[in-house]
């Protein structure tokens, strides 16, 4: 039954009742004592995320180069010359500020992702400002990394406008908990965060479509500027992205921590970044509270110790499966 | 055993009774009431006198008040090697310290209690004494000239001794654009630069024929902290009969205590520069309280047994774990998002010294002009370390342009703008337009509304009279403050602003 005070809020008591967990929970109950400190760095710097990923044999978007210092900026055009398209991004950068897609070229000039011409001083420039600790917290100096730039599977662009959406699943103790897609609008300006207007969709972990979707909290089931149909959507390589997101575990020790992926057109999932505290809205998105699900995982994670991925993968898929998905959703 | 002891729940009990224990034998043993006073306020007041000893013998004269509203003999001071006694110096009472040979910087405290609204501001002539005479002023030339100008233009407005004063007043007050006052301005500024005003209004009175004379007073502000003697005048109305003091500029002697009707306040033979400052703090406990605690263990005693001028930062000081509650109780309970955690409180500190509405104002416009300036700067692509110290050098001068302006305009309030944390304040800016540029100007302002509620929210519970009254009898409170954050840190609900960020979770029916 819908209440008239839904319209501004949910009690305390229904919350609870759907399983919904608020951040002093995820802080206090499954960041804080799962997540070492010391772990922190594997994940908040890029570039070691992305070596530690490349020895784990993670399928992650080629680095092409790296620059640390000022002076080597001056050797950039010749470096740039050998690619056509590219990603310069801050190391420590978070939200994608700072990160500029590059598509292709027209003579020596560059074309940006939204199809507005660049002069390489301009983009060397911008790795200049990345360098200087424009984009980094607390303004640190930072290094500029080149990287291959992904095409978007085109069965995801096509729900996207610009951007290419991305896939983040939840983890605890290296078990999948709880996936979503977001998929950028013209209002989130291509970013892929909820809370500047992006569409969080939630996703089935046994068969890897999309079940609901929100946009500003609200639910849809048409992407607001493109008009296409966001539910019922299969991920391409969906095992895939399980299997790699589950390895991140390993890779970085974090106990609570979400992947992020994207699906190439060619090459199939490959890993972004790790974020060692991802946000609650994936709740919104799947019409699920995650509070069930953390807690099973605790349980078996405690009873069976030193699970390989496969198995960790197996146990969520049979644990979170369409029905168990169907029956734990919010219900009033 | 040990382990439970370690336990958060064992650490917070142990917290609980230790304080309780300090609380119950204050108020049992010691008799400290668990409320402030409720009564007309009694004032401490400290006079700190300091000087250069060169060697030579000491003797240091300080006027003490009396004159019937307060009993000298009822201060108590503090001194090392000195000997003391209080005197009569031409009918005023003094205190009188001497010493053979100290060395080196020296401190004398006198302290005195005084209730609210006790002091007096008039004294009846006796009739045995000779009738006052007003003594001439002997001004010649240009400035001669000048001082008949402007009494010629006062006497002509007033009807007798008291609305002649006024009228004097008034000058200081306005100003007035008139080439004689401007000159005299002038020239007193340049002569007595600390007490031109006292000087001017003087001269002006004796120039009607009114007797007059200087005399010190002490302000009852606790905000303030230590000050010099305010300069006050006492003049003879011939009418009545009385001895009226006032301020040369008509202001309001509300807060002001008359110290001495003595002209000096201080005066040290055999040592060098010498200063005498007062601090005055209001006591929330009834009299005998403070001694009894300051003669008790030091872990009892806490801040009651150190000297006023110390006292008075300390107690400010020990608020800032209230204000600090407060934005913890905000931040995780109610899901408030702030600009920088601790933010808030300093901000509701700077409200305390200054009344809220000027306070927000100040605080909004220097957060307006500080945010117009970053857009200009985010043009250049500066680094951050030195586009915030820009921004800080910028606050700084908007700062001095808002006290000068407010100073012109004849606010007072503005020239404590230095209250609010400068650097703080150049980081908000920079975190805030970062967030501008992110997330969006309704982010932004929604964080910056967010940080003024909590420091509002700080601000009015660091106000609570209780409060202040506890953390400074009963210092003990701050360990069952520091129990509640220790809860607090492993509260797991939800926030208050989480069920409306949730709300949809409704709207779903499977």
């Amino acid at each position: 039954m819908k209440k008239w005070w839904h319209r501004w809020l949910v009690l305390p008591s229904e919350l609870k009742r759907f399983g919904v967990i608020g951040l002093n929970e995820r802080n206090g109950t499954y960041l804080l004592p799962n997540n070492k400190r010391k772990f922190y760095r594997k994940v908040d710097d890029k570039l070691v995320t992305k070596l530690l990923a490349r020895e784990m044999g993670l399928a992650i978007p080629e680095l092409y180069h790296v620059f640390h210092t000022q002076q080597q900026l001056k050797d950039m055009s010749s470096i740039l010359s050998h690619y056509d398209s590219f990603v310069i991004k801050p190391s420590r950068g978070s939200g994608g500020r700072g990160v500029l897609v590059i598509k292709g070229r027209r003579g020596d000039k560059f074309v940006k992702a939204s199809g507005i011409v660049m002069t390489s001083q301009e983009v060397q420039r911008h790795a200049r400002e990345i360098l200087g600790g424009l984009y980094s917290l607390g303004g640190s100096r930072d290094v500029a990394m080149v990287e291959a730039c992904i095409s978007s599977h085109h069965e995801l662009a096509k729900i996207s406008y610009q951007g290419a959406p991305d896939v983040r699943v939840i983890m605890l103790h290296g078990y999948p908990a709880m996936a979503m897609l977001r998929v950028a609008t013209r209002q989130s300006d291509g970013r892929a965060n909820l809370h500047q207007g992006a569409i969080g969709i939630g996703i089935d972990l046994t068969t890897g479509r999309t079940i609901h979707a929100v946009h500003h909290g609200d639910s849809v089931t048409k992407h607001p500027d493109l008009d296409t149909e966001l539910i019922g959507l299969y991920i391409p390589g969906w095992d895939q992205v399980l299997e790699m997101a589950t390895k991140g575990y390993e890779m970085t020790g974090l106990g609570y921590l979400g992947a992020d992926l994207i699906v190439d057109e060619v090459r199939g999932p490959v890993v972004i970044e790790l974020n060692a505290r991802p946000g609650l809205a994936i709740q919104l998105a799947n019409a699920t509270g995650l509070r069930h699900r953390l807690e099973k995982i605790q349980q078996q994670a405690l009873a069976h110790p030193g699970v390989n991925w496969s198995d960790r993968i197996k146990f969520s898929i049979a644990a979170f499966g369409t029905e168990v998905q169907a029956a734990e959703g919010f219900r009033n | 055993m040990l382990k439970r002891l370690f336990s958060l729940s064992g650490l917070v009990t142990a917290l609980i009774l230790l304080s309780a224990a300090g609380i119950i034998y204050k108020n049992r043993v010691l008799n400290v009431p668990l409320l402030p006073e409720q009564e007309r306020g009694v004032w401490l007041i400290e006079a700190r006198i300091s000087y250069e000893a060169t060697g030579k013998p000491i003797k240091v004269v300080l006027a003490l008040p009396g004159e019937g509203w307060l009993d000298p003999e009822e201060g108590d001071q503090i001194s090392l090697g000195y000997g003391f006694s209080v005197e009569q110096e031409d009918g005023l009472p003094v205190g009188f310290w001497s010493a053979r040979e100290p060395v080196g910087r020296q401190l004398i405290y006198y302290r005195v209690r005084v209730k609210e609204g006790a002091g007096r501001y008039e004294f009846a002539q006796p009739r045995s004494a000779k009738v006052p005479q007003a003594r001439e002023v002997r001004a010649k030339g240009s400035r001669g000239v000048a001082l008949a100008a402007v009494v010629k233009a006062v006497r002509q407005r007033s009807a007798d001794d008291v609305t002649y004063v006024k009228q004097v007043q008034q000058q200081f007050q306005k100003k007035p654009n008139d080439e004689s006052f401007s000159f005299l301005q002038h020239y007193y500024e340049k002569k007595y630069p600390d007490t031109w005003e006292q000087h001017f209004a003087m001269d002006l009175l004796k120039m009607g024929g009114i007797p007059c004379r200087s005399c010190l007073g002490v302000k009852l502000e606790e905000e303030r902290g230590a000050h010099r003697p305010i300069n006050l005048i006492e003049y003879y109305d011939r009418a009545e009969n009385v001895w009226r003091v006032v301020l040369p500029d008509g202001g309001s002697m509300e807060n002001i205590v008359l110290w001495t009707r003595a002209r000096s306040m201080l005066e040290v033979y055999g040592g060098e520069n010498s200063e005498v400052t007062f601090t005055a703090i209001k006591e929330r406990a009834p009299a005998g309280v403070a001694e009894r605690m300051a003669e008790s263990p030091w872990w009892i005693a806490t801040i009651s047994a150190l000297p006023v001028s110390e006292r008075a930062p300390f107690r400010y000081a020990a608020l800032i774990p209230i204000g600090v509650l407060a934005v913890v109780l905000l931040r995780n309970l109610v899901g408030l998002v702030t600009l920088g955690t601790f933010m808030p409180v300093l901000l509701g500190l700077a409200f305390l010294e200054l009344p809220m509405s000027a306070a927000l104002i100040m605080l909004l416009s220097m957060l307006f002009g500080g945010l117009m300036f970053r857009a200009m700067l985010s043009k250049f692509n500066l680094l951050v370390v030195p586009r915030v110290a820009a921004c800080v050098v910028i606050v700084t001068i908007f700062m001095m342009a808002v006290s000068l302006l407010s100073y012109k305009i004849g606010a007072a309030d503005g020239l404590r703008v230095t209250v609010f944390p400068m650097i703080v304040l150049a980081w908000t800016i920079e975190r805030m337009s970062l967030i501008w540029d992110e997330e969006g100007a309704i982010s932004a302002i929604y964080q910056v509304v967010g940080s003024l509620v909590a420091a509002v929210a700080a601000f009015a519970m660091m106000k609570i009279e209780a409060a202040r009254y506890w953390v400074e009898y009963f210092p003990e409170v701050l360990l069952i403050l520091l129990a509640v954050i220790l809860l607090l840190g492993r509260y797991t609900g939800y926030r208050l602003t989480e069920l409306f960020r949730f709300r949809s979770a409704a709207d779903v029916n499977a």
